[in-house]
C-alpha cells in the first residue's frame, strides 16, 4: 500500500510554546488513524500545520509523493486534502445545497456539475430533506454532517475530521461513526481527532496519541489502551483497572 | 395575502430564479422610470437620476463589500479617478470622454490592485482594511489637490455641449435613460453571477474566509477580482458624474461624503442582495432632498436630521429593508401556524 501522507519532524512554535514537536506520522491509503491527547496537546495545531493553515517552523510534510510543507491550504485542498473544523465553520447564510457546493467546485467549475455532485454528497450524509434549507438555522449534529458532505464535495484522498463527534447525542454519534466508515468504504483515508473513545476504538486501524506537543505512542486501539504512558496522560485511570 | 406576496417577493432561495411578483415589482419600477419624462417635472428628474446613479454606485460597493464582505470606506477613490480621468484628459488633452471613460477604469483597476495586494498579501481584514481603504482615498485627495498638473483645488470644468459623442446625452432625459442602463445593467450582471462558481466564491468568502480556504478557495485571488472590478465600475459612475454635473474638485471627487453615498443604500435596503442597493436609494435620496429643502435655512440641519434618521432605520433594521421584511413575513407565518 501507498504512503499517502509523510510527516517529518513536523514542528509548530508560538513564540516560546511548542505546540507540535517533531512529529513524525505516515498514513497509508485507506487507513483510518485516530490522534488523541489531552486537551491542549497539540492536535489541532498539528492538523493546522499539514493542511497549511499555519504553516510548519520546522520539518516537512509530503503528501501523494509531492513536498507540501510550504504551500497554502487551497493548493492542499485542490491536491486531495480536506477537512473539517473543531468548531463548525459553516457559510452561514447559506443553504446546504449552496455550501456543499462550494467544496464541489474544487473540482468542477460549471454550476450544473457543482450542483449534481453536491445533491449526491447530501445524499450521501442522509441530509436530502435539508437541501435548501440555511445552514445557520440546523442543529450542530446536522452542520457537522454537511460539513463533512461538503469537505468530501471536493473530492479529498485524504478527509481530516477534528472531532467531528463533539456535542453529538449518542444516536448521533452512532449515525457518524457509520458515516465514517462509509467515507473510508469510498476510497477515502482519514486521520481523526476524537475525544470519544467508545468511537474512535471503533473506527481506527490504528491510534497516534499527542501529549505536550510529542508523539508519545502509536499502535493499534488495543495496544494504545493498554500503553501505561497513554493511560497516565490522556486515558485515565479507568482503563488501568482494565489492565488489571 | 400581503404576507405571501412579500414573502416571495423577498425570497432569494428560489434556486436562483426571480419570482412572479420580484418580476412584477422590476417590471412595474422599470416603466415607471422609464416613462417619467412624461409626468415628472424636469427638475424633478433630478431626483430620479440621483436615485438611479446612487444605486449604480452602490451596486459597485455591493459586489466587494456586500458580496464578498471586504468592507471599503474610501469607494471615492475609484469615482474620483474615473471622474477625473475622464475629465482632465477631455479638456487637457481633447481625449474623447468614451475614451477617457475606458482609461479611467484602467486608471482605477490598477490603483486598487495596488490597494488589493497591498491590504489582501498582509491580510488586513474586517475594520482595519475599511481604515485602510479610508486611507488610500485620503491620499488621493491630498495628492489632487497639491498638482498643479491636475488642477489643484481648482478642480475641472468641462464645457457644455449637447453631443453624445462627448458622453453628454443631451437632456435630462438622455442622462436618465444612460443611468438607468448602467443601473439595469451592473444589476443583472450581479444577479448572474451569484449563479456561478465565482459569485458563490465570493459569498463563501464573505460567509467564512477560513472555511473557504480549507475547500479550495485562492481567497486572495477572489478577493483581487471583486475589488478590481468594483473599482472599475465605480470609476464609470464617475465619469457619468463629472459629465452630468460638469464641474469636480478633490473635495467633491475624493471625499468620505462620496464613499458613504456607496454604502449607505446598500446598508438600508439590505446589503449582499441583488435588489437592497436599489430599494435603498429609492428611500435615502428621497429623504436627502426633502431634509434640503425643508432645512435649506439652517445650513448643515439637513444632515444632522439625514444622520439621525440613518441612524434610526439601522437600529430598527440592522440587515435592511429585505432583512427586515423576511423577518416580519417569518413572524407573521410562525403566528398563524400556532393559531
Amino acid at each position: 500500500m501507498a504512503t499517502l501522507l509523510k510527516a517529518r519532524n513536523v514542528t509548530k512554535k508560538f513564540a516560546g510554546l511548542t505546540a507540535v514537536d517533531s512529529v513524525n506520522l505516515d498514513i497509508e491509503e485507506g487507513e483510518i488513524v485516530g490522534l488523541i491527547g489531552p486537551n491542549g496537546a497539540g492536535k489541532t495545531t498539528f492538523f493546522n500545520s499539514i493542511t497549511g493553515f499555519y504553516p510548519a517552523t520546522f520539518g516537512s510534510v509530503e503528501f501523494d509523493n509531492h513536498d507540501i510543507t510550504k504551500r497554502s491550504t487551497f493548493q492542499n485542498c485542490k491536491a486531495g486534502m480536506a477537512r473539517t473544523f473543531q468548531i463548525v465553520q459553516p457559510f452561514g447564510q447559506l443553504t446546504s445545497l449552496e455550501n456543499v457546493m462550494v467544496g464541489a467546485f474544487n473540482r468542477e467549475s460549471s454550476y450544473s456539475a457543482a450542483e449534481k455532485i453536491a445533491r449526491e454528497m447530501i445524499q450521501f450524509v442522509g441530509m436530502e430533506d435539508k437541501m435548501n434549507s440555511i445552514v445557520a438555522d440546523l442543529t450542530i449534529g446536522d452542520q457537522r454532517k454537511l460539513e463533512m458532505a461538503r469537505a468530501l464535495a471536493t473530492k479529498p484522498k485524504l478527509l481530516l475530521l477534528d472531532e467531528v463527534m463533539a456535542g453529538l447525542t449518542p444516536t448521533e454519534i452512532e449515525e457518524c461513526v457509520e458515516l465514517v466508515l462509509k467515507i473510508r468504504n469510498s476510497g477515502v483515508t482519514i486521520l481523526m481527532i476524537e475525544h470519544i473513545m467508545a468511537a474512535l476504538m471503533k473506527l481506527s486501524d490504528r491510534v497516534v496519541v499527542l501529549d505536550h506537543g510529542k508523539l508519545i505512542a502509536e499502535g493499534t486501539p488495543q495496544d494504545i489502551t493498554k500503553n501505561e504512558r497513554v493511560i497516565e496522560s490522556y486515558l485515565g485511570s479507568a482503563y488501568k483497572k482494565d489492565i488489571k | 395575502m400581503i404576507s405571501d406576496f412579500l414573502k416571495r417577493a423577498t425570497n432569494s432561495t428560489n434556486n436562483g430564479r426571480l419570482t412572479v411578483q420580484q418580476i412584477v415589482i422590476i417590471c412595474v419600477l422599470s416603466l415607471a422610470v422609464l416613462l417619467s419624462p412624461l409626468y415628472v417635472s424636469n427638475y424633478r428628474l433630478n431626483l430620479i437620476i440621483a436615485i438611479l446613479t446612487s444605486a449604480y454606485f452602490a451596486q459597485c460597493w455591493n459586489l466587494m463589500s456586500g458580496y464578498t464582505g471586504q468592507f471599503s470606506f474610501g469607494h471615492a477613490a475609484f469615482y474620483g479617478l474615473g471622474a477625473y480621468t475622464s475629465s482632465i484628459l477631455f479638456v487637457d488633452l481633447g481625449i474623447n470622454p468614451w475614451i477617457g471613460l475606458v482609461l479611467g477604469m484602467i486608471v482605477a483597476g490598477l490603483v486598487a490592485a495596488g490597494i488589493g495586494y497591498l491590504s489582501f498579501h498582509y491580510n488586513l481584514k474586517g475594520d482595519y482594511f475599511a481604515l485602510a481603504t479610508m486611507a488610500f482615498c485620503e491620499i488621493l485627495r491630498v495628492l489632487f489637490k497639491n498638482t498643479k498638473a491636475l488642477h489643484a483645488s481648482s478642480g475641472v470644468s468641462i464645457p457644455y455641449s449637447k453631443s453624445i459623442a462627448l458622453m453628454q446625452f443631451g437632456s435630462k432625459q438622455g442622462f436618465l435613460y444612460a443611468a438607468f442602463v448602467m443601473l439595469a445593467a451592473i444589476t443583472f450582471a450581479l444577479y448572474k453571477i451569484r449563479r456561478t462558481k465565482m459569485g458563490l466564491y465570493f459569498v463563501a468568502i464573505r460567509e467564512n474566509e477560513d472555511a473557504a480556504r480549507a475547500l479550495g478557495i485562492n481567497a486572495f485571488k477572489y478577493k483581487m477580482i471583486a475589488l478590481i472590478a468594483s473599482a472599475m465600475l465605480s470609476a464609470i459612475g464617475g465619469s457619468f458624474y463629472a459629465q452630468y454635473y460638469l464641474y469636480i474638485d478633490p473635495t467633491i471627487a475624493f471625499s468620505n461624503t462620496v464613499s458613504v453615498s456607496a454604502i449607505t443604500p446598500c446598508i438600508i435596503g439590505g446589503a449582499g442582495t441583488v435588489f437592497g442597493p436599489i430599494i435603498g436609494a429609492m428611500i435615502l435620496e428621497p429623504i436627502s432632498e426633502i431634509t434640503n429643502a425643508a432645512l435649506s435655512n439652517y445650513i448643515g440641519m439637513n444632515m444632522v436630521v439625514y444622520g439621525l434618521i440613518l441612524v434610526i432605520v439601522i437600529m430598527v433594521m440592522p440587515k435592511g429593508v429585505i432583512g427586515l421584511t423576511k423577518e416580519l413575513v417569518n413572524k407573521y407565518d410562525k403566528k398563524k401556524a400556532e393559531e
